[in-house]
């Protein structure tokens, strides 16, 4: 399951999922099997309108997010649900805590490393040549 | 005691770093002080110059105002103003400073149950990285007549090792880097979390959080606490270096789990926080390291204490005179 946000503010599935996510999460589930984007849609435009093309995207988005797994068959895809709704449940919590107990904890820890931010690659490159450039040049000062 | 007779409290501390913060920077560029154990005992006493203040003033040293030598005139209203001010600011800090001293000890119980969490699921490692990891824990321990900390593995994503627990640390690891690390870096990751634990560097940090909770209210205590992290790291650096005796191989070692952390961080499952990057510390650490020697360069031992001494009491008289 890929990273999501986590919105306290809303109620049920909404608070990890957007709202049409939900629906079709829940709509599967309660099928229980594999499914075409086809019949997820025939069940969400009895209760409200909706186009086919963004019944086919959010499925394609929760597939991203390894919610979903996807199998093509010819030009059609199918999709069942990576986990139940329980372990999707049990999974998120487990996560909030952890994540809530390791913010709160960190004051209690020592790091090797602290935690990594996105943009780092660039510093990490720059790094590297430093140290390579260094490598080439004296002997190690601390031997 | 009053609430009110807090106010001191507030006034201390908020002008109190307004006086030290730029003493303390001209000492660390004028006397080019760079070993971090030195570095991390100027912000330290920084840190607790207010509460030693605070501690002096409301035991065995007076206040100006108790005194009764206060001049007269504009001086006599500013001080007044001054001291109002402090008394209103302390009545609405008071109930929020009392919370953040709860949260700072719930933050210890959240420590305690993260890793019961963490020992609760962990996951066995192959017996061969089991004995690698076990047999660099001992050896070190054994050379430093340290006790054999327990050590978890775990599967959690998002961090390489970490120490963890005040009365029995445990070291953390993530079996997912241990095939990707040669003996060396392994040992290197290792020490530094041994070297954590025999500076009792968990205590220390927690004690610090808590401190700087309860000074909130000025950025200052945030920045000090910052910067003595990252002095605590760069330590640890320096004596894990000398360990393995290079400190560039180290250096190596601390940009490759960097790497990895970041490759392995995009396919990080479940929920998502907003991390904060450290990147400025992780750079001023393998540059510090890179610096070799130079980054060794020390007061003499006399002439910093001289220093630490004057810093403190020349803050704490300037305090004694607002307050």
């Amino acid at each position: 399951m890929k990273s999501m946000d986590f919105k306290p503010g809303q109620n049920g599935l909404n608070k990890m999922l957007g709202s049409l996510e939900s629906e079709v999460m829940e709509i599967i589930w309660r099928k229980g099997c594999e499914v075409c984007v086809r019949d997820v849609f025939e069940d969400l435009s009895s209760r409200r309108e909706i186009a086919y093309t963004t019944v086919m995207t959010i499925m394609a988005r929760l597939s991203d997010k390894k919610i979903l797994r996807k199998r093509k068959e010819g030009n059609v895809s199918f999709y069942e649900p990576a986990l139940s709704r329980d372990e999707f449940t049990v999974n998120v919590v487990g996560n909030v805590v952890d994540s809530l107990l390791e913010d709160f904890a960190e004051a209690t820890m020592s790091h090797f490393l602290s935690r990594v931010g996105r943009h780092d690659r660039e510093t990490i490159a720059k790094l590297e040549k430093l140290l390579a450039e260094h490598k080439g040049g004296g002997t190690d000062e601390s031997q | 005691m009053r609430v009110s007779d807090l106010h001191s409290f507030f006034i201390y501390v908020f002008f109190g770093y307004f006086f030290i913060f730029p003493a303390l920077y001209f000492a660390l560029k004028l006397f080019n002080i760079r070993h971090p154990q030195q570095r991390k005992s100027l912000y330290i006493m920084v840190l607790l110059v207010p509460f030693a203040g605070f501690a002096l003033y409301h035991t065995v040293l007076e206040k100006r105002c108790q005194t009764g030598l206060l001049p007269g005139g504009l001086f006599l209203v500013y001080f007044d103003a001054l001291c109002n001010i402090g008394k209103m600011a302390i009545s609405f800090l008071a109930p929020l400073l009392v919370l953040l001293m709860v949260i700072g000890l719930l933050k210890a119980l959240a420590g305690s149950l993260y890793l019961w969490r963490t020992q609760a699921s962990s996951v066995e490692p192959s017996k061969e990285e089991r004995h690698r990891v076990e047999s660099i824990i001992r050896s070190c321990c054994r050379e430093w007549q340290l006790a054999v900390p327990p050590v978890f593995f775990t599967g959690q994503k998002g961090f390489a090792a970490f120490a963890a627990g005040f009365y029995r640390p445990a070291v953390v690891i993530n079996t997912a880097i241990l095939p990707q690390l040669t003996d060396a870096e392994l040992a290197g990751i290792l020490i530094h979390e041994l070297v954590h634990i025999r500076r009792k560097d968990m205590l220390m940090g927690w004690l610090l959080h808590l401190l700087r909770d309860m000074m909130i209210f000025t950025p200052f205590s945030t920045i000090l606490l910052d910067r003595y992290m990252l002095e605590r790291e760069r330590l640890c650096d320096l004596e894990t270096a000398e360990v393995l005796g290079s400190q560039r191989q180290y250096a190596a070692t601390l940009l490759k789990v960097w790497r990895l952390l970041l490759d392995r961080q995009q396919f990080r499952p479940g929920f998502a926080a907003n991390f904060t990057g450290k990147k400025r510390e992780m750079e001023q650490r393998v540059m510090a390291l890179l610096a070799g020697n130079e980054q060794k360069a020390a007061l003499p031992g006399y002439l910093f204490l001289t220093l630490l001494f004057s810093m403190a009491t020349l803050t704490i008289l300037f305090l004694g005179l607002i307050c």
